[in-house]
């Protein structure tokens, strides 16, 4: 494996990774039953200045707003036409950003992909090779746009998962591709809703010859919970594990939930995960540059 | 009737020995009633596992799908004995969100423990869930919502219920990722599911239906 992220993650022994789009999109003013990734192209700005605010927070890694940027998924807006737009756009304007942040210029760019909301056969109706072919057409738009690397996040079907990874290695062999699963504390250890464990996981990416260059988790339940997922996965594997949860749990505030565990509380946490083996460590629904900006000064010395 | 087989192959999903069993079952004169009953049992053993998280997705639809099919095959002799459902459940995700994994599993679980079920999907406006109300005469709604933005709509929606007069006479259960008891009290929704079970149980208690 020789490509930007084995040589930046063996520059670095810990990458930091950015914080939420859709929260901050958001505050922004995305409105309800909007499609995010649209921004992309109306609201280009909007989206730079994201990424900006993240690198100048001190982010290795940024990712692109193309979560739900399969045609599948877009086409609930009524967008699969516009894939390919929207994504390549996407990469260009995490590069434009990088681009703007001249001394953040060695960060790398992840594409973002996100679940089709769709269940594979036979507990759906999606099969194996239409999904592929969904990804598919996203990556390649998100390789066109210039990312450096593909972040498969926030799955629960490992078959899903592993359906993008080979989307991305069939666009481009030598694409880096990491893998994050959302999982949930059970009795027997963390799970994600399709019961899949992360010793299970990286069981099936070898059983499926599938070669990825990265696994770890994302969202799901706060930073508490992940450091029995990142273990498990340090006991597995050999692949750097990545690690970014959510700003806690949300909660109640005048009727809407809200994530609102503080940047310190946030950066306490989620260097845990770092502790139990994570090298790229980031943050997911509810954190804002402030929590990757205190997350970086917390690890200062480690890194 | 083959008892134990209706409710072990329901609850390993295996549909066509379900069904199978489900006719012999029929054709050795046993009521369709006394066969659904059993599967709802059945029903009941993969809803607590699901809860106990022994279970996951997979599963729930495996079982969900068999009871389905096999529910087919009961549906005629039920209503020539004019056997009624438990009672009707309306259920959609709410206006601005397109998530429905969750919102099928509570229908599911509706639909395996005898409701009858009114699915409008996703992305479901206010007026559309009283309009449904109004027509079907059901007497329970579940609403759902995934992303947070979206969860003003369930307030909307329980306020257009009660605009309509309807409130009192429909209940209003809510659920979701993000949803908890406190936001369901804080927006006068009537109940709240923590999980598809949990809905089942919270329509039965809004029918008085006995558990």
């Amino acid at each position: 494996m020789n490509n930007r992220l084995s040589e930046l993650l063996a520059k670095k022994t810990l990458l930091i990774v950015d914080g939420a789009m859709g929260t901050m999109l958001q505050s922004a003013g995305l409105g309800v039953g909007e499609c995010p990734e649209l921004w992309n192209i109306n609201r280009p700005d909007s989206i730079r200045q994201i990424h900006e605010a993240y690198l100048n927070a001190g982010a290795d890694v940024i990712l692109t707003n193309t979560f739900g940027g399969s045609p599948k998924k877009l086409s609930m807006f009524g967008l699969a036409h516009r894939a390919v737009a929207i994504n390549r756009a996407g990469a260009q304007l995490a590069a434009q950003a990088r681009e703007s942040c001249g001394r953040y210029k060695a960060a790398l760019i992840f594409g973002s992909v996100g679940p089709t909301g769709e269940l594979l056969e036979p507990l759906g109706t999606a099969t194996l090779e239409a999904m592929i072919e969904q990804f598919a057409v996203q990556i390649e738009a998100l390789v066109e746009g210039g990312v450096d690397a593909i972040m498969v996040e926030t799955m629960i079907s490992p078959e899903e998962a592993i359906a993008a990874a080979s989307a991305g290695k069939t666009v481009q062999e030598s694409l880096p591709i990491v893998i994050n699963l959302t999982y949930e504390p059970t009795p027997r250890g963390p799970r994600t809703m399709m019961g899949t464990s992360p010793e299970r996981f990286i069981q099936m990416l070898s059983e499926q010859g599938v070669n990825v260059d990265g696994v770890g988790t994302n969202c799901g339940t706060g930073a508490d919970d992940m450091v029995s997922v990142v273990s498990a996965l340090r006991g597995c594997t050999d692949l750097p594990i990545v690690a970014y949860p959510n700003a806690g749990m949300p909660r109640m505030q005048d009727g809407m939930a809200v994530y609102d565990e503080s940047p310190e509380a946030f950066s306490e946490k989620t260097a845990k995960l770092a502790d139990a083996g994570a090298t790229m460590i980031g943050g997911c629904c509810g954190t804002t540059p402030e929590h990757i900006q205190h997350l970086c000064r917390r690890l200062a010395n480690v890194r | 009737m083959d008892e134990r087989g209706i409710k072990d192959s329901l609850i390993v999903g295996e549909q066509e020995r379900l069904c199978e069993l489900v006719r012999s079952a029929l054709e050795d004169g046993d009521s369709a009633k006394a066969i659904l009953d059993v599967m709802i049992e059945g029903m009941g053993v993969i809803g607590d596992r699901f809860q106990k998280k022994e279970i996951f997705i997979p599963e729930v639809l495996l079982a969900a799908r068999a009871m389905t099919s096999a529910t087919e095959i009961l549906k005629p002799i039920l209503a020539e004995s004019g056997s009624k459902p438990l009672g009707t459940v309306i259920i959609g995700t709410v206006l601005g969100d397109l998530h429905d994994i969750g919102k099928n599993i509570v229908g599911m679980m509706l639909k395996g423990n005898g409701f009858e079920v009114i699915n409008l999907g996703r992305d479901v406006a206010p007026e559309k869930f009283v309009e449904t109300a109004k027509e079907s005469g059901a007497k329970v709604i579940g609403l759902s919502s995934l992303v947070t933005t979206s969860m003003p709509q369930m307030k909307r929606t329980i306020e257009l219920l009660r605009q309509e007069g309807l409130n009192g006479s429909v209940a209003v259960m809510v659920g979701g990722a993000p949803v908890t008891q406190e936001f369901a009290d804080s927006i006068g929704a009537d109940g709240y599911a923590d999980d598809a079970p949990g809905a089942v149980q919270k329509a039965k208690e809004f029918l008085q239906i006995e558990q």
